[in-house]
């Protein structure tokens, strides 16, 4: 084994063939430029969720809610929904928090949209069925969405739909028989054709022309 | 998967990066008669990168776990997979056949350029699209600050490092550690979110989107320590006591 160049450090050794700072500088500079140039282009040319406010989703289609139906007993269907963007939203009618302030973003916004209004739609899935009935549920969404698609299924059919959508869930129990759910707090927009396209934390909802403004982007030609 | 998370190609780049990695060491070390120190320390690095990956690939669960990720990606394992190859074959990386690349990844201006605006452009909100941080991009950015703290790391490291001097090498550590300390005082002190993307936690952990800033902060200063040790270390100590123990 060839240990002929010693490592730098024993005894402050510049080792044979090592560049000079003039050249070194050069170098930094030609890579800083790179590598500024690039993040700035990997930043502009993204793909069309990249565009908006929410966080880019991979693009594939949207998952289906296979054993969801809806406060009226109908299948959701995201054929049914072609031309409309649509936001999907989990959570419970019993959350202290997050839930109706999330429904409540989503409604501020939308009133920004005019027109456009007519072609997105909200859909809210449950992860309490136990408690959220078809008819606390349809209360629960027209308090804030006079036209939101409120989804129920089985908890076998809501773990499954969350660990698709990517949205983790545990009950929490509070003690006499209560419970509150800890869940993931982020709406997903599907694109018109039933593609996901962005995702948004609570934190990117407080902003409601952000959204409305991703809204018109793909609503609008 | 999940469809906030990587697809599978993004796992099989990883597992592939680090099979060749393993590959690579395994027959070197196997040749060169390593210490076995060394390999355990490669190898958990290697361990390491793959927790890592896995706390990369949905970077909206929390900006907290997120930071976690990229920063032992950057300043745990890259100090771990350069020890784990003895001083006297990093100091060969200077010479041909591999001097062709060494001249600019072992570069100390060009180490330091490289891991300054990575640190800064990835984690300062609004110096890039704030794009750059999510599941699509956060692969990428992992093995770029990986790329980049080895970079970093190697010019404080006996042999592979290009500066001469024991004193600029430990103020060059302490320098490059700054834009970190930088950020993580700005996360852990602000009194505002500042970088939504990252925040969809108020439930899951029962943390508010600025608590987990405040954490994803602490995260970064307590990432900082190994680099600023290490910078601390070579000021301080004599060069004839660290010659002895390079590592």
């Amino acid at each position: 084994m060839n240990h002929a160049a010693p490592p730098s450090f024993a005894g402050a050794v510049q080792q044979p063939g090592r560049s000079g700072w003039k050249t070194s500088a050069l170098r930094a500079a030609l890579v800083s430029l790179v590598l500024l140039g690039a993040l700035l282009v990997w930043s502009r040319l993204q793909p069309q969720g990249a565009a908006l406010h929410g966080s880019p989703l991979p693009d594939l289609p949207a998952p289906a809610f296979t054993g969801f139906v809806d406060t009226q007993g109908g299948v959701f269907s995201w054929r049914q929904q072609r031309g409309r963007a649509v936001l999907v939203f989990f959570g419970y009618t019993h959350c202290p928090d997050v839930c109706p302030l999330t429904l409540a973003a989503l409604a501020q916004s939308l009133q920004r949209l005019g027109a456009l209004r007519q072609r997105v739609r909200v859909v809210f899935v449950t992860l309490d069925p136990t408690r959220d009935t078809p008819p606390v549920l349809q209360a629960y969404v027209d308090s804030f969405l006079h036209d939101a698609v409120a989804l129920r299924g089985s908890l076998a059919a809501v773990t499954a739909s969350a660990r698709q959508w990517g949205v983790t869930w545990r009950r929490v129990d509070a003690g006499a028989g209560n419970y509150w759910i800890d869940h993931t707090a982020a709406v997903t927009l599907v694109s018109p054709d039933g593609r996901l396209l962005a995702r948004y934390g609570y934190g990117q909802l407080t902003h409601p022309a952000w959204l409305a403004g991703d809204l018109r982007h793909i609503l609008e030609p | 998967m999940t469809h906030n998370g990587w697809p599978l190609a993004a796992w099989g780049g990883w597992f592939a990066l680090i099979a060749a990695m393993l590959l690579t060491y395994g027959v070197a070390a196997w040749r060169g008669r390593w210490a076995w120190w060394r390999v355990i320390v490669f190898v958990a690095g290697c361990l390491l990168t793959l927790a890592s990956a896995w706390g990369l690939h949905n970077p909206l669960a929390s900006m907290t776990s997120y930071t976690i990720a990229l920063m032992s990606m950057g300043q745990i394992v890259s100090p771990l997979l350069l020890v784990g190859v003895p001083p006297a074959v990093r100091s060969r990386w200077h010479a041909p056949p591999h001097r062709a690349w060494s001249v600019w990844l072992l570069d100390a201006w060009v180490a330091c350029a490289v891991f300054v605006i990575l640190t800064l452009g990835v984690n300062l909100p609004g110096v890039f699209n704030t794009a750059l941080a999510n599941s699509l991009f956060s692969g990428p950015i992992g093995l770029l600050l990986l790329i980049s703290g080895v970079m970093f790391w190697a010019q404080l490291l006996a042999g592979s490092t290009s500066l001469s001097q024991r004193w600029i090498a430990g103020l060059y550590g302490w320098l490059g550690s700054l834009p970190m300390m930088i950020i993580a005082a700005v996360w852990v002190w602000s009194a505002q979110v500042l970088y939504t993307p990252y925040l969809d936690v108020l439930c899951l952990w029962n943390l508010s989107p600025l608590d987990d800033q405040h954490y994803a902060g602490l995260v970064m200063f307590v990432a900082s320590l190994p680099l600023q040790l290490r910078a601390a270390w070579l000021l301080i100590m004599p060069a004839d006591a660290a010659v002895l123990k390079a590592p």
